[in-house]
């Protein structure tokens, strides 16, 4: 899957927050996106998404060369794009391995192979270090921060898609665990080639990871591009990279 | 004077003076139900009957007693049909509230009293079905001895083709160190209203876990009055409210801390479509002999359509000093729009999403039911309303869909 973002714009509310942004993202390829509060990360990866309170004034957003602007957010996750929530939902009384069957079902073509999917399941939770009990709880409710941000990388190793949007994967994760998803998301990449694009405003995760290209966004515009070194940049000047 | 008639008149004396709407939020906010000046006990006609085969055949449960119009049938040795009850002492109206209507009209008019009586130290698992197709008044007593477990489903269907109403009485007591689980399901068709009274009493170190589950009848009016009498004693209540068309939903739950360490929990859940209207009247009291007790009333609704109103009242009145822990709160929402984008995120289109929404709403107040047959009656008949819409259908009582409900909550105490 490739996707392309061309001369992107686009409003929530009647302000411009994204104004005129260009990426591409291969499949296999690895992208972090860093910037300064309200520059428009998280704006960016739910208009990828759908979200419906954004509205792109111009610009497109293409998967394999075909628009997706028209597409509902359910078709838009069918092709193979996944959010990983910033503030992921609580839903009381939603189990969540009901939720993510229904989730993988709606996702196939073909039924879901239960015995597979708890495997899956089984595999995420000792790979990502999580308590057990997980199978048994409602999706997100009464877990902390963290436990919620693995919860969003677990969904994505048993939903498998072919394009991953983490939007800030390390936020509310102690030293240890930030390293664990790491090594999770890296091992994911691996196995099935996805292409990612990771939002981060920290460097704290990239210690573990390899990104080949570093988007710095400030005020909805790419301010500057680059390798790993702008990362390390960053961090010993800050976003103002340009002074 | 039998245990049964001296809980039954104990009841009625309660209902009769009890002034329920003395709030006037409770006056504002009321769903009147159409209480007969008399009734008739008419026969069962054939439309009960059949409905008992389908429902019996649907659930594949096996009922220990099956009520209509007619009579009843028990083969448990733990339950006793009384035809022609005696009717407590009469009261008179002491005031004009609908409880005290109801307790008067059922005190005057139940044909017959159901007795469940549980012996010391036993264990009993009973399933009660009333089907009535005409005006049914019922009285219910239940004694649970000490060190005893009793848990009870009582089903309501009906086959009724012109208005009728359906009213039972629970007047229950349970001993010292017992185990109890009521869950009622309350699915009548259309034609009929629910005029339902109950009143029970836990005894000291026992606990009560009463799930109901409002679905069916055009207009219900439900109070029940539970007090956590023995110390220590424990009160969980659920409650969900599902609503379509014009149905109306008036339900009352009185929970009494009446004793030191006991614990009173009320959670309400009301999901309600199209012209569908319910008032949640949840209310914690806190005596004064409660030192050291926990309550909590909780009513949350789901507004899905904007012509459904949801009316959550809940209220509490603490006079002691010395509680662990009383609250209360409420919440009336639409479906969440964020909500519906993560799991349409997920690959789920709109409408799934909704339904996996609603039915997440409803199945949050299905953990406290242990037998799992029992909940998947209930989340199949559930799901079956949200899919189709139809008030009082029985669908296909699926194991798929079990599932749904999720462990049990971790509670607050």
């Amino acid at each position: 899957m490739q996707l392309d973002i061309k001369d992107l714009h686009v409003e929530a509310e009647d302000k411009e927050i994204i104004r005129g942004i260009n990426l591409s993202i291969k499949q296999g390829e690895f992208h972090v996106i860093m910037g300064p509060n309200g520059s428009g990360k998280t704006t960016l990866c739910k208009t990828i998404m759908g979200y419906p309170k954004l509205k792109v004034k111009s610009g497109d957003i293409r998967v394999d060369g075909s628009s997706i602007l028209k597409l509902p957010t359910d078709k838009r996750a069918k092709l193979g794009i996944f959010l990983e929530f910033q503030n992921p939902i609580e839903v009381e009384g939603l189990g969540f391995v009901n939720f993510l069957n229904t989730a993988k079902a709606a996702m196939s073509d073909t039924p879901v192979q239960f015995k597979e999917f708890m495997e899956d399941i089984k595999n995420s939770v000792k790979e990502l270090h999580m308590k057990e009990d997980i199978v048994g709880r409602s999706l997100n409710y009464g877990l902390s921060g963290g436990e919620k941000k693995k919860t969003e990388i677990l969904q994505m190793q048993v939903l498998k898609p072919k394009l991953v949007i983490l939007d800030e994967p390390d936020s509310g994760l102690d030293v240890d665990a930030v390293k664990v998803v790491a090594n999770a998301i890296t091992e994911f990449q691996k196995k099935t080639n996805a292409g990612i694009i990771l939002i981060t405003h920290y460097s704290r995760i990239l210690n573990y990871m390899n990104p080949q290209f570093v988007h710095v966004l400030h005020e909805g515009k790419i301010e500057k591009e680059g390798g790993r070194e702008l990362v390390e940049d960053i961090e010993k000047k800050g976003y103002r990279l340009s002074e | 004077m039998n245990f049964y008639d001296e809980e039954i008149e104990n009841a009625i004396k309660e209902f009769s003076f009890m002034q329920f709407d003395i709030k006037e939020l409770y006056k504002k906010y009321n769903v009147n139900i159409k209480i007969p000046d008399k009734h008739a006990d008419k026969s069962a006609d054939s439309s009960a009957k059949q409905l008992v085969e389908r429902i019996s055949e649907e659930s594949k449960l096996k009922f220990d007693l099956i009520v209509d119009n007619e009579g009843g049938f028990s083969n448990s040795r733990y339950i006793r049909i009384i035809e022609n009850t005696n009717h407590a002492k009469s009261y008179g109206k002491s005031d004009d509230t609908a409880e005290s209507k109801l307790s008067q009209y059922i005190n005057e008019n139940a044909c017959r009293t159901i007795v469940i009586d549980l012996p010391k130290g036993e264990t009993a698992k009973l399933n009660a079905l009333f089907v009535c197709s005409d005006d049914m008044a019922l009285k219910i007593a239940i004694n649970v001895s000490d060190n005893a477990s009793l848990c009870l489903f009582e089903w309501y269907a009906s086959s009724a083709k012109e208005n009728s109403i359906v009213s039972p009485l629970h007047a229950a007591k349970i001993g010292n160190r017992s185990d109890v689980e009521i869950d009622i399901l309350h699915n009548e068709n259309a034609k009929t209203s629910v005029g339902a009274l109950g009143r029970i009493t836990v005894g000291e170190g026992s606990v009560l876990k009463m799930n109901s589950i409002y679905n069916g009848a055009h207009a219900t009016k439900s109070t029940n009055i539970a007090t956590a009498a023995g110390k220590g004693s424990k009160l969980y209540a659920n409650e969900i409210v599902f609503g379509n068309s014009e149905q109306k939903f008036d339900v009352g739950t009185f929970l009494v801390n009446a004793s030191e360490n006991s614990t009173a929990i009320l959670r309400s859940g009301a999901a309600l479509k199209e012209n569908s209207f319910c008032v949640l009247k949840g209310f914690a009291k806190v005596e004064k002999t409660a030192v050291g007790s926990y309550s909590n009333v909780e009513e949350r609704g789901l507004v899905l359509d904007p012509g459904a109103s949801v009316q959550p009242l809940p209220d509490m009145s603490i006079d002691t000093k010395n509680v662990l822990f009383a609250s209360h709160s409420a919440s009336t929402s639409p479906l969440d729009k964020e909500s519906l984008f993560y799991l349409m995120s997920r690959g789920m289109d709109e409408d799934r999403a909704r339904h996996v929404f609603v039915a997440s709403f409803l199945s949050k107040y299905l953990t406290d039911i242990s037998n799992d047959v029992i909940k998947e009656i209930a989340i199949s008949i559930l799901l079956n309303k949200l899919n189709k819409n139809e008030i009082a259908d029985i669908p296909k009582i699926s194991t798929e869909n079990i599932w749904i409900v999720p462990a049990a909550n971790v509670r607050g105490k």
